[in-house]
């Protein structure tokens, strides 16, 4: 039965999913236009026609009260006379894109300052980002990566959201006088946006601290890019949670195998209904790996549950009622992870 | 000989890939007249010191488990912030967090951008576990049971252990200081140094036993962990190189746990005395490189790491009046060296089309010397002799992935990744897994993006080796062959010229393990989610959305240490639902209201077949409901009001616990542990005056 599901549930879905397709292919026809200010703006970047005063000439129409107001950039990093920043003062070519101003981000104004296109409603456009991106996101984020690909950010090509056309406005705020992402209150939030299969996961029965932001996304993932699974820290999934718990790395006179392998091979990081952020409690943990001769391989069965029953491999504890040293055991007679 | 194959295919697309796209053109540059004259830069400065009341209505260690608001009372909440940010790139701030909570903050930054930055911090985590726990025992490493303690082989039969118990709470509360800094010496080096101290002190609870008669009790916590970290980065428009080194210190102030034995003793056991974690050390270094020709980045990182570990052994047993073999060693000296490989080419061929490689390979070489022991089990008599156990495994991962843009926006990768292990002392020492993906991501249709994402594998395990006592039919979950496949679908739409955007997601994961007779068979994980947002103003923004997971699983075994007789299966399932709205801008925009609800239901079920009997235990639940409302009132320029209210209601139920008393096992003395349940509500008001 659970088979004859899952085949109609894999080819309703594969329907689905062509029909989805379909709808969208047939949606980019006539989105020529966005094709085409993607490829405009391309053209633009590399005919390089900056203008002649700078960001005085974007001021002059982006002003306070424009419709999109920009000026909470000057509250930031990016709007201070800062070296290698968009708005550095008197930088030398060598260290352009420093010190182009809006530019630097928008790239070259060309025409949009200059003449009314020929339908009288529309000005050549600029680079816009975020919910009004006018472009693809290789492009927008090149203008971010003409500054800031640099050691934090060695592992971006490639990476998971740069695979999945992610731009860096996606997730980060310029113009706004402070960027949710990056502070420790605001970040869990800004990240669950997207994953909200994980702002699930920080409200089961077990969690690491997260929902209280205690511990934070990019407390054991390197957005931007690590070429790890999971884009953890660390190349090894231990390694990162080794970070705060020391205690298990060991090594020790008798190891438990699945534990100096991989962590994720009993844990689940994020949540889980079972106790201590297991995929399955003991025994059945247990039992999917260990079935020697005696108690390891006894069925258990809910009339061992009080009031008929009260088996010591069910209740409390379970396995480690006897086995507490599951991580691995220094003890001269801790062979069975029990010292 | 098909990694160098991949490797030499796609570093001969480089000279092909050109020049780097989207290069901005600055030849034609004239910034002479730049004055930036209507650039509003300023210097800011924020001083303010908040203070208020917290007041918790009940007492439940899982209420205030991070926060340490688990106690009923009234609580001082003290926060404050200072900081300052020059237009010329100076800034300094101090912002600090709960004061006079148990999970207070305080971080202190410093620097000028582009120039250097400095960071301070101090971060007390609280985690508590249980409120109420019941145990006879006394003590902290060493754990005594009062001096009229009358031992008898089954848990109902001690009749001093009622009368006994005392209440304690379980947590830990780490405290943890961190300095790092980040100097730009030029515009080619960098310098980063960090260095961290946590502490960690408290108890978790665990238990012991004397062969197969066992106590829960609590465990000390006493840890100290240390870590350094600096490396120097040299960086050029072309690439750079990164060199670092790292240290990493655990020390636990305690060495064992020692316990009174509560039954009766048949060898002199009065006593047991188990290690807790031994302290160890991390020290490593790492090299990191990258190289940017045209549209081609190579990328290349080495990390090396020995992980040493050298605690004094305790003897085998604390049991004085057994006889021993002398300890082979005085202590371990056990080592692990850890190497740690990628390499990564990323190459844009033509503005579509576009290759990346990554190369990864993980090696953990144990250099722990194996010991042959004679350990004393239940610290009570010999068993014969055994052998240590440790382990080393080789890791290594080849993934490529050929992205091609079908149009401005959409992109479609195919992806083949081939993961190998091997592993020493183990029954399946050989692992392959084959994996191919095909991914679809579309931005396209101005407002709607779409991501398809489907997955096969194949993992392959080299022969069995009956090299343990489990049963031969038994394979290890973790080293079976397995097959899997995943997909995922995304969807994320805008509603054009409307404040409104959908998003959802459906998401499949199936495992199966076609090979093992015994052990786990099959598991799924299968989710979607919903997500609605309606934002008609920068004033005003609701959102409402749904998560519903389902995980199964199913594992067989046998009671007759032959052919599988039972089967063992779970079933979880977690729905959640939360809704917010906030509006701001009130009473002349002086007033903000924000409105969260969220509600988790969590629901588990254990099924178990044998000899044709199904047997269902209780379900399990996990129900959370949180409500929280706050107001923020601007009174002034200077002086804001804000009252919080949250509200927490916990429903849950755990077989494993609930009416699982310090006697209901016959073998086992409890801990009266009870799963929570509670309503509690928080109220805070706070005043924050600008300085």
């Amino acid at each position: 039965m659970r088979q004859i599901l899952s085949t109609f549930l894999a080819t309703f879905l594969a329907t689905f999913s062509s029909v989805v397709l379909a709808i969208v292919l047939c949606f980019a026809l006539p989105v020529q236009a966005a094709s085409d200010q993607h490829d405009l703006l391309a053209e633009k970047l590399n005919q390089g026609d900056y203008s002649r005063r700078g960001a005085d000439a974007c001021l002059g129409c982006h002003y306070e009260t424009f419709p999109f107001p920009i000026n909470d950039i000057f509250l930031t990093v990016h709007g201070q006379q800062t070296d290698q920043a968009p708005f550095a003062a008197n930088t030398e070519p060598d260290h352009f894109p420093a010190g182009l101003q809006c530019e630097a981000c928008h790239g070259p104004v060309g025409d949009h300052g200059q003449q009314i296109l020929v339908d009288e409603t529309t000005r050549q456009p600029m680079i816009n980002f975020g919910l009004r991106a006018n472009a693809g996101a290789d492009l927008l984020n090149s203008q971010c990566l003409n500054c800031h690909e640099d050691h934090a950010r060695t592992g971006w090509l490639g990476s998971a959201h740069e695979i999945a056309d992610l731009s860096c406005t996606d997730c980060h705020r310029i113009h706004q006088n402070y960027d949710p992402i990056q502070e420790t209150t605001t970040q869990v939030a800004t990240c669950t946006g997207c994953h909200s299969n994980v702002a699930a996961d920080i409200v089961k029965h077990s969690a690491h601290p997260i929902k209280d932001s205690q511990l934070v996304c990019d407390s054991c993932h390197k957005v931007h890019g690590t070429g790890s699974d999971g884009l953890l820290l660390a190349t090894a999934i231990n390694d990162t949670c080794y970070t705060c718990h020391a205690e298990k790395r060991g090594p020790f006179l008798f190891e438990h195998e699945p534990v100096a392998e991989d962590c994720t091979t009993c844990h689940v990081p994020h949540g889980s209904n079972q106790p201590a952020l297991l995929h399955r409690r003991p025994p059945q943990l247990c039992q999917g790996c260990h079935s020697a001769a005696g108690h390891r391989n006894l069925p258990q069965l809910a009339d061992q549950l009080p009031p008929g029953g009260a088996s010591e491999y069910l209740l409390s504890r379970g396995c480690t009622n006897c086995h507490s040293e599951v991580h691995g055991s220094n003890h001269p007679s801790g062979d069975k992870l029990r010292r | 000989m098909l990694r160098l194959l991949i490797i030499v295919l796609s570093l001969s697309m480089a000279p092909i890939a050109g020049a780097r796209d989207y290069a901005p053109n600055y030849d034609n540059i004239n910034n002479q007249r730049w004055r930036c004259r209507l650039c509003p830069f300023e210097s800011t400065t924020t001083r303010e010191v908040s203070t208020g009341i917290i007041n918790v209505t009940d007492s439940e260690a899982r209420f205030g488990r991070d926060t340490g608001l688990e106690d009923e009372g009234s609580e001082l909440s003290l926060d404050g912030k200072f900081v300052s940010r020059q237009a010329s790139g100076s800034y300094w701030s101090i912002v600090a967090r709960q004061l006079a909570l148990d999970a207070r903050q305080i971080d202190i930054q410093a620097g000028k951008s582009g120039r250097y930055d400095w960071t301070i911090s101090w971060r007390e985590i609280p985690r508590n576990t249980w409120t109420h726990a019941d145990t006879p025992y006394q003590g902290r490493t060493e754990l005594t049971l009062p001096t009229n303690w009358i031992a008898a082989f089954s848990t109902s039969e001690l009749d001093v252990l009622n009368e006994s118990l005392q209440t304690l709470s379980f947590g830990t509360h780490r405290k943890r200081a961190h300095i790092g800094g980040k100097v730009n010496l030029s515009s080619h080096w960098v310098i980063n140094a960090a260095a961290t101290r946590e502490t960690r002190e408290g108890n978790k609870e665990s238990s012991s036993d004397f062969f197969n008669l066992a106590a829960a009790m609590p465990m000390p916590i006493d840890y100290e962990t240390d870590d350094l970290k600096a490396n120097v980065v040299y960086q050029a428009k072309q690439g750079l190189i990164s060199l670092g080194v790292n240290r990493s210190t655990f020390s636990n102030h305690d060495r064992s746990l020692i316990w009174q034995n509560a039954y009766p003793s048949f060898n002199g056991e009065t006593r047991g005395r188990k290690g807790l974690a031994p302290s160890n050390e991390a020290s490593g270094w790492s090299l990191d490189t990258q190289y940017r020709w045209g549209n081609t980045t190579i990328s290349a990182s080495h990390r090396d790491t020995e992980m040493t570990q050298n605690d004094a052994f305790l003897p085998y047993t604390i049991n004085t009046q057994i006889t021993t073999d002398t300890l082979p060693a005085l202590r371990l000296h056990g080592k692990v060296d850890s190497r740690q490989n990628k390499l990564s080419i990323s190459s844009r061929i033509t503005r579509r089309f576009s290759i990346d490689l990554r190369i990864r390979s993980h090696e953990r070489v144990s250099g722990t010397p194996i010991l042959a022991l004679a350990p004393i089990v239940g610290d009570a008599f010999s068993l014969g002799d055994k052998t240590s156990r440790a382990y080393s495994f080789e890791h290594n991962k080849q993934q490529f992935q050929l992205h091609y843009r079908l149009f401005s926006g959409t992109r479609l990768t195919l992806g083949y990744e081939q993961d190998e292990r091997e592993r020493t002392r183990s029954e399946i020492e050989e692992n392959e897994e084959d994996r191919l993906s095909v991914k679809l991501v579309s931005n396209t249709y101005k407002g709607l993006r779409l991501a398809l994402t489907y997955e096969d594998a194949d993992r392959n395990a080299s022969d069995f080796q009956a090299i343990t006592n489990n049963n031969p039919l038994t394979v290890r979950y973790h080293q079976a062959t397995r097959n899997q496949t995943r997909w995922r679908a995304n969807v994320d739409y805008q509603v054009p010229n409307t404040p409104v955007s959908v998003s959802g997601y459906t998401e499949q994961r199936d495992n199966d393990y076609p090979n093992s007779a015994l052990g786990l068979q099959q598991d799924e994980d299968s989710s979607w989610g919903l997500d609605i947002s309606y934002q008609p103003s920068d004033t005003l923004s609701i959102s409402a959305s749904h998560q519903d997971q389902t995980l199964n699983s199913v594992t067989f075994g046998s009671n007759s240490f032959s052919v599988r007789d039972w089967t063992s299966s779970t079933l979880d399932q977690v729905r959640t639902t939360t809704f917010d709205i906030e509006k701001t801008g009130l009473l002349g925009s002086r007033l903000d209201l924000t409105l969260s609800y969220i509600y988790s239901d969590g629901a588990g079920q254990y099924d178990t077949e044998f000899l044709n009997q199904s047997s269902r235990f209780p379900s399990l639940i996990s129900e959370h409901r949180g409500i929280n409302f706050t107001a923020l009132y601007r009174a002034s320029e200077k002086l804001s009001v804000k009252l919080r209210y949250y509200n927490e209601d916990y429903r849950s139920a755990d077989w494993a616990l609930d009416g699982v008393t310090n006697d209901t096992i016959r073998n086992v003395i409890g801990m009266n542990l009870v799963s929570p349940n509670y309503d509690i509500s928080l109220t805070n008001i706070s005043f924050t005056y600008a300085l």
